[in-house]
């Protein structure tokens, strides 16, 4: 008699211990903000916490909360918007400080595909999927976004 | 040839820079706290129109406001030194912004926009309308013939404005352009009196009234301190959303 094993499922506890940083990470880069960075966080693992035994691939799917989560604060930021940035509180090489400070001023489309085509490595196809925009539309978001960046930078 | 503009350089100098600001992120760059979110969607606007400020002669009346296709531009942050006010109908939310646009002939434009939170999520493109203190005079730019602002004859006189208005939530923004010496506006429907605050702005004054949903029709007045403006005063008819 065959008998089905169950699917290896990553603890939530263990889950949240490992990943928590690394999604605070992703969160900062598209935000800029602490707060919305731990709000949406938050907020993704709290949603998964009473579903937690049907997800089968945690990361990817914690990853995706997290995007729509700061997406969704992004519209909500325009009450923010005299209020400028979390600066980052360490020193960075004047390179990176340059450049980041080109990102951060990046309408938020744009800055999210960089976000998660640079840092997460992910093809732009994939990109489009989980922003949940048309293909055509991220490929020119990339290309502005780049466009931007090469002439401020340059 | 500086290799730092190729595009493989451009990319490159991004993902050292995105890996390198994350890493300086650690648990204690974080505020622990546990605390729950809620989130509000809000619907997209995906078209551009800048309302170029609706000129009129004294008593000003409706004035349609143009329209101007600008853009591709998405809305980011707005510098905190351009916001003048802000305000909400009905539970929609407004800015009065400092206006940093330019005109036909690469002429600064002058005066405000009016940005409705809605209509101007970030990464939406710009949704606003423009309200300039002055009268379009015809002029030369480049061999063509084009219309500028020109606020000489406003000046000579405080009794000239401009207003026109924006659907904000189930009612309207209307924006008073008014002369630098004026110090209110004064609104009066009934029982109902409100003086408007002046906010100044490349050197006029510009008070935005937030007409009440169940307002049919008011007078306005321009004041300078308490005295009203000889031949300012107008009386309007609340458009209908």
């Amino acid at each position: 008699m065959e008998i089905e094993k169950p699917v290896p499922v990553v603890g939530f506890e263990e889950a949240y211990r490992e990943h928590r940083v690394a999604l605070l990470r992703l969160a900062y880069l598209m935000s800029g903000s602490h707060d919305a960075s731990e709000d949406a966080v938050q907020s993704a693992f709290t949603s998964a916490h009473d579903r937690w035994d049907q997800i089968e691939k945690p990361l990817p799917y914690l990853k995706r909360a997290v995007v729509n989560l700061v997406k969704d604060g992004q519209r909500r930021r325009f009450r923010l918007l005299a209020t400028p940035p979390d600066p980052v509180t360490v020193d960075l090489p004047p390179e990176i400080d340059e450049t980041w400070g080109q990102i951060s001023r990046l309408p938020w489309t744009q800055r999210a595909v960089v976000v998660l085509h640079y840092y997460e490595d992910l093809p732009l196809v994939e990109v489009a999927e989980l922003l949940g925009r048309p293909a055509a539309t991220v490929r020119s978001d990339h290309r502005r976004a780049l466009d931007k960046l090469r002439r401020a930078i340059s | 040839m500086n290799d730092r503009t190729t595009p493989d350089s451009t990319e490159q100098r991004v993902r050292q820079t995105l890996h390198t600001v994350a890493h300086t992120l650690t648990e204690d760059a974080f505020d622990v706290a546990q605390r729950p979110a809620t989130r509000t969607s809000h619907r997209r606007r995906r078209r551009i129109v800048l309302g170029v400020g609706a000129l009129t002669l004294i008593p000003a009346t409706f004035a349609a406001a143009a329209i101007v296709n600008q853009g591709p531009e998405y809305v980011d942050t707005i510098p905190p030194e351009r916001i003048v006010m802000s305000g909400s109908v009905d539970g929609s939310r407004y800015l009065l912004i400092e206006t940093d646009r330019t005109g036909q002939c690469d002429e600064p434009i002058t005066g405000v926009e009016l940005v409705e939170e809605s209509e101007n999520l970030l990464g939406s493109e710009w949704n606003t309308s423009g309200y300039e203190y002055g009268e379009y005079v015809e002029t030369h730019c480049g061999g063509n013939l084009v219309h500028v602002n020109d606020t000489a004859r406003y000046l000579e006189d405080p009794a000239l404005f401009n207003s026109s208005g924006t659907e904000v939530g189930n009612s309207f923004v209307w924006v008073y352009s008014v002369h630098p010496g004026v110090t209110a506006v004064r609104i009066t429907s009934g029982d109902y009196v409100e003086e408007l605050e002046v906010f100044e702005v490349d050197g006029a004054g510009y008070a935005p009234f937030e007409i009440p949903e169940d307002m049919t029709e008011y007078t306005a007045e321009l004041l300078i301190g308490d005295q009203v403006v000889p031949g300012s005063a107008e009386e309007r008819t609340v458009p209908q959303p």
